[in-house]
């Protein structure tokens, strides 16, 4: 922590403590000790000294115990020569500033000065807590904002209280600068300041922002169940802010020594500064989720670096583009006959690629269309078209790009009259005259797309720009990288091994009806679905930490050629409620994993063969082990370890690891022309991979045989390879 | 530990000789796991599989089956104490009571009555699955009579018998029909198990506990009974569950061999909880008395729920239901014969109260999404299944309501039924297909 | 000769859950050791308690033969509450606000503050409150609910994964107990209650409701769900060992086979009956898998229901 912050607000906080004890003294020797002190329509008494001491002050002696406690907080102001004090004590100076405020401005109406007076609100009573407060714990208000001071004039201040407003976010204003205040700012600009804008002035001293402190406190104490008492009750409630009441400060000009102070104290509750004036930042987290202090940000983008530093997600209810929209559109063809506009197929180039960034390299929200708009080409006409997205986001990886870039399609066909297919460089989208003569643009299709993006994805996205690039120049001059972002993410999967990662992602989807069942995505096993892969999988953990697919530490290794680990077994005893105590990777023989019943394949041991056969699950006929898919199924499914036959994802076939324990590729005898198809050349290079270039065409199928006599003849005329590897069991 | 499929195909000969009826050793040993089959199948079983197999290999309970032909029924052959754990196998069987007393021409009214229900639900046909004699100490001669009624119709035959010369004289004429004997409570088993073992005919042993029970059966399958069902003690619903429960664990855990049988109940008059119970808990064959003909149809119900194979959902047969009395110009919807699927939007298109038409395709009894991404509910597959089913005669519109889930076959589904027909997407949820109908269908509907 | 059948220990149980304070005669659920019903072989505290469903205003979807034992409460929920605690002996009472979904009434959250008042008065058992269904309506409705009967231990019916934490909030802030709602899925069952317990909501005020599928309608879905959850929490699992709550009534007469008559007579019998044994035939399997609090409609499928709890618990124990 910056030593000149932390020098600051310990002073601060001894000035705040002074005056406190000063006014506290003064009303006892008006008043006595047993004067009732207390804010109005609140159950809670000082809110923010019963949060932070347990105490609840209802006379001034029971006050001079709450501020003797907090006094013994502040630590001495760090001289020049030491260099070691500062976090924790400057945090512990920040509370018993916090102490200090509500101190003064609960005896200020002892002392004749009234709290609500003009535009000011004072603090706020328990009903509008409780009708608001629960906003902000349930997310509907995505945070507040508690603006400290004032803005250089009237019209920068009517900015940001509108920048915030249009987030939905709660502002609370208190303090001032150089006399000014930001409410009198907004007052003169004729701005409505009350609980129905969210628009909140609480006092012109910098001591009323306690009143945030305490609103946060009370919204804590009340939706979280959270009962205050000592330390631990103190820091439960602070941590109770810091997860759920998104708030933060904004510091409007100068900074004083009692605003660092009060700073210092927000900081307590996980709440950042974001300030327009060039204080030292303090940027690691710890306290706060992300930075603490961030300083001279301009006034035109403070509302949107706050939201941005303090983490606040944003969602939006309506998508501004100027036709209906929705999953029920998903599907509609705009036809030649309707078409205003067309893009990709067979007649231009059209690409999507998405992209991520740093954080600071993005504009969110920004949408531009380089080159014609709609309006521009002719009626049914035909462009080229770039999607470049550029999304930015805290927890965003690389890794992601492609699982983003695949909602692209979903996203572009829900608005009414747009229809997009295919993906990456090989998009076809159309928009129809009905659409365009509502008035949709081609900017339209980045609107659908920022918004899609954050709502959708909240957890890893926080800001996204879209370029729509509709010049043939410029169109080419992008293609190249996109093509080489493509290839490079086909390749980065395919060189994935087991190996190189330390994680392996659990699937509990099918838990429904196979109720022991767990799946382990290995990057080079997928699910048995054959829909979800380990990329997959740790997208969705990160997007859901909750939910069916967790992280699996692989730990150490059990078995290399069986693909045992100690972390997985230990993970799949657990999920399978203690009915498996071991699962093999790559092996179908010894501990095979469970299969659910959504397997794409069953492959199978064929005794006499040596080898291995695979159905897939459109296959009607009989097969050489003597069982049709379906009574395969029923007792290969279920969730049940059933040594000698797994469920599959087609594409595991391919993989390095397949059934490697076992033998490998080489022990495919027998399989149905659908699976043979679908992976093609792709199996053809696998099998001249392992040294056995001819292998695809010793693999029988059903045209070849279905039983099993004349499989075992064909195996042995082809000389096929399996047959020198020995029997399996 | 029970051995797994391919411990017990080591110990098969691997000739792949076809003589018990499966094609392959492997598909032979995986039914043997599995609890379906016996090792006895196989004629060149080695001594060692036969001492390792032995008891294993034999199913824990045991197949029972009753009656003759096409509506014989059987029971037993269970696997498991919870359903989810695979599934239950053979649905139980209600024997519908009939007082033998009765006089003759109306008891020949009934059966014919009876024997000729059959109610379709869901893929599944409700019939009466049997007759349960009850003879008349005082007139014993009703009961032979009624019995070879019974079995003249092809139902099975349980006699619920008051004495053993009564038990003979109805059983004797119908014992290669496989009857039920059921002696009555309380009665010395000597002379039934002597009948019944005489006869061929399947016994009801009875006891006052488990051990007495387990022995009962023991004794009469020692005196040449095959066939045995148990009928647990239990006056009350607590007690008797009590010793279902204890007799089919005791049964899964082999620990007597008078319990590897299935159970047998029977339900008195006013007596609908204890149905309710012995259906969802183990039973396997009830003798339930009629107390109004609204016992029935939640019974069967509940059974073909319990009995359900959870891999295996529920399906409704494809075709074009009518909700209501639609007529031209009604509305026309498409789902799934996933039941639940349909059963959800049935139930609440009724609640709504708009008169339409339901299509239900083939989507091999999937949810709607799955179906979807399965490619079971395709526009292709829709339109074709929509023109099979004669979708076109039934309205005079060409709009077709699709469920909310697949808004993205709308164009491919218009694409494959041509001819002008519209797609309109309905909602996601069945909950919303009265807004829907408001809001959308009142706006789009072809007027 | 002694047979012994193990009898099944479980290293977890069913936790105890009370249902209405303050002005309420408070009601405990739960805390059972074993098997549901597993009398014989495992501790069962308290036995499962019965509710009848009142609404708000007359119901337009319920069908004659449920609407008879209600001829002249339905609609009025204070004297439909009263019947129902007073002649049919019904434990806890579910006021289902039915009029205040935007379909059937569109009444505001005042009015339901009201009609909740007014069984409130007239009643001193525990009541659940269920709001009209998803979405936003939901919880401006029971939100205000929970607001305004504070301390009233209401059994607020019900959150969902997508949108818990407003519910979540007020239970916490209000002391009612939360019903978490989950589609027939044990691991979406657990997942809700981990968020619920990660938003500071006490695991001793949460029920768990796995969707009640009707007599035909799904009830084997239900059945089994509920059979794993209660072998997960007697495993041990600590975020599914909530007591659970059944909406019997709701889903047993929806279904079509109580609305028609049916032929043949021989099978379908008397319509009333029918629909009757159609809830009864629901409400005795879900016992079976492990339901706590059931939610009736017919008193006279009440009075079965509670002949067969109150006949089990004594002759079991």
């Amino acid at each position: 922590m910056s030593k000149i912050i932390a020098a600051a607000a310990i002073r601060g906080a001894h000035a705040c403590m002074d005056r406190a004890e000063r006014m506290l003294a003064d009303a006892v020797g008006r008043l006595g000790r047993d004067a009732q002190v207390g804010f109005e329509g609140t159950a809670y008494a000082l809110p923010t000294i019963l949060a932070l001491t347990g105490r609840r002050v209802e006379r001034l002696r029971d006050l001079e115990d709450a501020v003797a406690e907090a006094h013994g907080w502040i630590p001495s102001v760090p001289t020049d020569s030491t260099w070691l004090p500062y976090l924790g004590g400057t945090l512990d100076a920040g509370a018993a500033t916090l102490v200090a405020h509500e101190t003064v401005e609960s005896l200020k109406p002892l002392g004749g000065i009234p709290l609500v007076s003009g535009f000011w609100l004072g603090p706020t009573p328990d009903s509008i807590l409780r009708e608001q407060g629960i906003k902000l714990v349930d997310g509907r208000m995505p945070g507040f904002a508690a603006c400290v001071g004032a803005l250089p004039d009237d019209e920068t201040a009517e900015q940001i209280a509108r920048d915030l407003q249009e987030r939905n976010i709660l502002v609370f204003m208190g303090s001032h600068t150089n006399g000014d205040t930001m409410a009198a700012q907004l007052n003169r600009r004729g701005v409505q300041m009350n609980w129905e804008t969210f628009l909140v002035p609480y006092g012109p001293d910098t001591s009323s922002l306690v009143h945030a402190i305490g609103f946060a406190c009370r919204a804590a104490m009340t939706f979280g169940g959270l009962k205050p008492g000592g330390l631990k009750e103190a820091r439960d409630i602070l941590l109770y802010n810091k997860r759920r009441v998104f708030a933060f400060a904004l510091a409007l000009g100068e900074v004083d020594d009692e605003k660092y102070a009060t700073a210092a104290g927000a900081i307590n509750f996980g709440f950042p500064v974001i300030a327009d004036t060039d204080i030292p930042q303090i940027l690691p987290s710890g306290i706060c989720t992300y930075e603490h202090v961030v300083s001279n940000v301009p006034h035109k983008s403070m509302a949107a670096r706050a939201v941005e530093v303090r983490g606040v997600k944003i969602r939006t209810v309506d998508i501004p583009i100027p036709v209906r929209h929705g999953p029920a559109f998903e599907g509609e063809r705009v036809r030649k006959e309707d078409l205003a506009i067309e893009f990709g197929g067979k007649y231009t180039r059209a690409f999507e690629y998405l992209t991520s960034r740093p954080m600071d390299r993005i504009e969110d929200g920004l949408i531009r269309v380089v080159g014609p708009e709609i309006a521009d080409a002719p009626e049914g006409g035909r462009l080229p078209l770039a999607i470049f997205i550029e999304v930015a986001g805290r927890k965003m990886q690389s890794e992601f790009e492609s699982i983003l870039e695949r909602h692209v399609h979903s996203f572009l066909s829900e608005p009414m009259g747009v229809m997009h297919l295919g993906q990456r460089d090989s998009v076809w989208l159309r928009i129809s005259r009905k659409a365009r003569d509502a008035g949709f643009r081609i900017s339209h299709l980045g609107t659908v797309l920022v918004h899609k993006l954050k709502n959708d994805f909240p957890a890893i996205v926080d800001k996204v720009q879209v370029t729509l690039f509709t010049d043939a120049a410029d169109v080419d001059a992008l293609y190249p990288t996109a093509t080489a972002a493509y290839a490079y993410r086909d390749e980065r999967m395919g060189a994935l091994t087991d190996e190189a990662v330390d994680t392996f992602y659990s699937c509990a989807l099918c838990q429904s009806y196979a109720p022991n069942h767990i799946c382990i995505i290995t990057p080079e096993r997928l699910g048995l679905c054959g829909a979800y892969n380990w990329l997959d999988g740790k997208a969705a953990f990160e997007m859901n930490p909750h939910g069916g697919n967790q992280p699996v530490r692989k730990g150490e290794v059990v078995d290399p050629v069986l693909g045992q680990w100690k972390g997985v077994n230990d993970f799949v005893s657990t999920a399978s409620n203690g009915a498996f105590e071991r699962f093999s990777a790559y092996s179908m023989i010894t501990d095979p994993m469970t299969s659910c019943g959504c397997f794409e394949c069953i492959a199978c041991v064929l005794p006499g063969t040596s080898g291995i056969m695979i159905v897939d699950r459109e296959y009607p006929g009989q097969t050489p082990v003597g069982m049709t898919f379906s009574s395969l199924a029923e007792l290969t499914g279920g969730g049940q370890q059933t040594p000698g036959f797994i469920g599959m994802g087609t594409l595991y076939v391919l993989s390095r690891q397949f059934l490697s324990g076992d033998g490998g590729l080489a022990r495919l005898v027998w399989t149905t022309t659908k699976v043979k198809e679908r992976l093609g050349d792709k199996l053809r290079a696998r099998c001249s991979e392992i040294g056995h270039p001819d292998l695809y065409e010793k693999i029988a199928d059903e045209t070849v045989c279905t039983d099993l006599e004349p499989l075992i003849e064909h195996l042995a005329a082809v000389e096929h390879p399996a047959l020198g590897l020995g029997e399996m069991i | 530990m029970a051995l797994t499929g391919l411990q017990i195909f080591k110990l098969l000969p691997n000739t792949n000789c076809k003589k018990c009826g499966c094609p392959t050793c492997l598909a032979f040993a995986m039914k043997l796991a599995a609890g379906k089959e016996s090792l006895d199948k196989c004629p060149d079983a080695s001594p060692e599989a036969q001492a390792a197999l032995g008891a294993a290999s034999a199913p824990p309970i045991r197949a029972v089956t009753i009656g003759h032909g096409e509506r014989a029924i059987t029971v037993g052959e269970e696997t498991v104490f919870f359903r989810h754990e695979k599934t239950f196998v053979h649905r139980p069987g209600f024997f519908r009571v009939l007082d033998a007393s009765t006089p003759a021409s109306a008891i020949e009214d009934r059966l014919t009555d009876w024997s000729a229900i059959r109610i379709d639900r869901a893929g599944e046909v409700f019939r009466v699955d049997g007759i349960a004699v009850v003879e008349s100490p005082g007139s014993p001669e009703f009961a032979p009579a009624a019995a070879q009624a019974a079995a003249a119709h092809g139902l099975p035959v349980a006699i619920l018998a008051a004495t053993t010369k009564g038990a003979a004289a109805a059983a004797e004429p119908i014992k290669d029909r496989r009857p039920l004997i059921v002696p009555p409570a309380g009665a010395d088993p000597g002379p039934f198990v002597a009948l019944a073992a005489r006869l061929g005919a399947a016994l009801v042993v009875s006891g006052a506990d488990l051990d007495s029970l387990a022995a009962a059966a023991a004794d009469a399958a020692r005196a040449g009974v095959a066939d045995i069902l148990l009928e647990p003690p239990g006056d009350d619903l607590a007690t008797l569950h009590k010793h279902l429960t204890l007799v089919r664990r005791g049964a899964l855990e082999r620990i007597h061999p008078g319990l590897a049988y299935p159970v047998f109940l029977r339900v008195g008059a006013g007596e609908f909880s204890k149905a309710v119970v012995g259906t969802s808990t183990f039973a396997s064959i009830m003798a339930v008395a009629d107390s109004g003909g609204e016992t029935w149809m939640p019974l069967w119900t509940l059974r073909q729920n319990i009995y359900t194979d959870p891999q295996q959902p529920l399906r409704m047969d494809p075709g074009i239901y009518a909700i209501g009395e639609p007529t031209g110009a009604s509305p026309l919807l498409v789902t799934t014969n996933f039941s639940l699927t349909y059963f959800t939007v049935s139930t609440e298109l009724d609640g709504v109260g708009v008169a339409c038409y339901l299509a239900v395709v083939d989507a091999e009894g999937l949810s709607v999404l799955t179906a979807w991404s399965a490619g079971k509910f395709s526009g292709d597959r829709v339109g074709k299944a929509l023109r099979e089913l004669k979708a076109a005669e039934h309205v005079s519109h060409r709009t077709i309501i699709i469920p909310g889930y697949v808004a993205v076959i709308s164009g491919e589904l218009e694409d494959a039924l041509g001819d002008g027909w519209q797609v309109l997407t309905g909602p996601q949820e069945a909950s919303d297909i009265g807004p829907f109908f408001r809001d959308v269908w009142e706006t789009a509907r072809p007027k | 000769m002694t047979l012994t059948v193990k009898p099944k220990t479980w290293p977890g149980a069913i936790r105890e859950v009370t249902l209405g304070a303050g002005s309420r005669q408070g009601l405990t659920i739960g805390g059972g050791k074993g098997l549901p019903l597993h009398t014989f072989e495992a501790a069962f505290p308290r036995r499962p308690l019965l509710a009848l469903e009142i609404t708000d205003v007359d119901p337009p979807r319920w069908v004659d033969t449920v609407r008879a034992p209600w001829d002249g409460a339905l609609g009025r929920p204070d004297v439909a509450a009263k019947r129902a605690v007073e002649e049919y002996g019904a434990d806890v009472v579910m006021l289902h606000l039915v009029g205040t979904h935007p379909d059937r009434g569109d009444r505001s959250p005042a009015e339901a503050v009201e009609a909740t008042r007014q069984v409130l008065d007239a009643v001193g058992v525990p009541l659940i409150v269920k709001g009209p269904g998803g979405g936003s309506r939901q919880n401006d409705v029971l939100v205000r609910v929970a607001e305004e009967c504070r301390g009233e231990g209401l059994v607020l019916h019900s959150a969902a994964q997508e949108d818990y934490k407003s519910l979540a909030a007020v239970t916490v802030a209000y002391g009612h107990v939360l019903v978490a709602e989950s589609p027939i899925d044990l691991n979406i069952a657990k997942q809700l209650n981990i968020l619920l317990s990660d938003a500071n909501v006490d695991m001793d005020r949460v029920l768990i409701d796995p969707m009640t599928g009707g007599l035909g309608y799904g009830l084997e879905y239900s059945y089994s769900v509920m059979q794993r959850i209660r072998l997960a929490a007697l495993g041990g699992d600590r975020m599914l060992n909530a007591p659970v709550i059944c909406l019997v009534g709701e889903e047993a007469w929806k279904a079509k086979e109580v609305k028609v008559d049916g032929t043949p007579a021989a099978v379908w019998g008397d319509r009333a009956r029918r629909g009757v044994q159609w809830e009864i035939a629901t409400a005795l399997p879900l016992l079976e898998a492990g339901a706590d609090l059931l939610v009736l409609r017919h008193p006279e499928a009440l009075a079965e229901v509670r002949r067969v709890v109150d006949g089990w618990f004594v002759a079991g124990s």
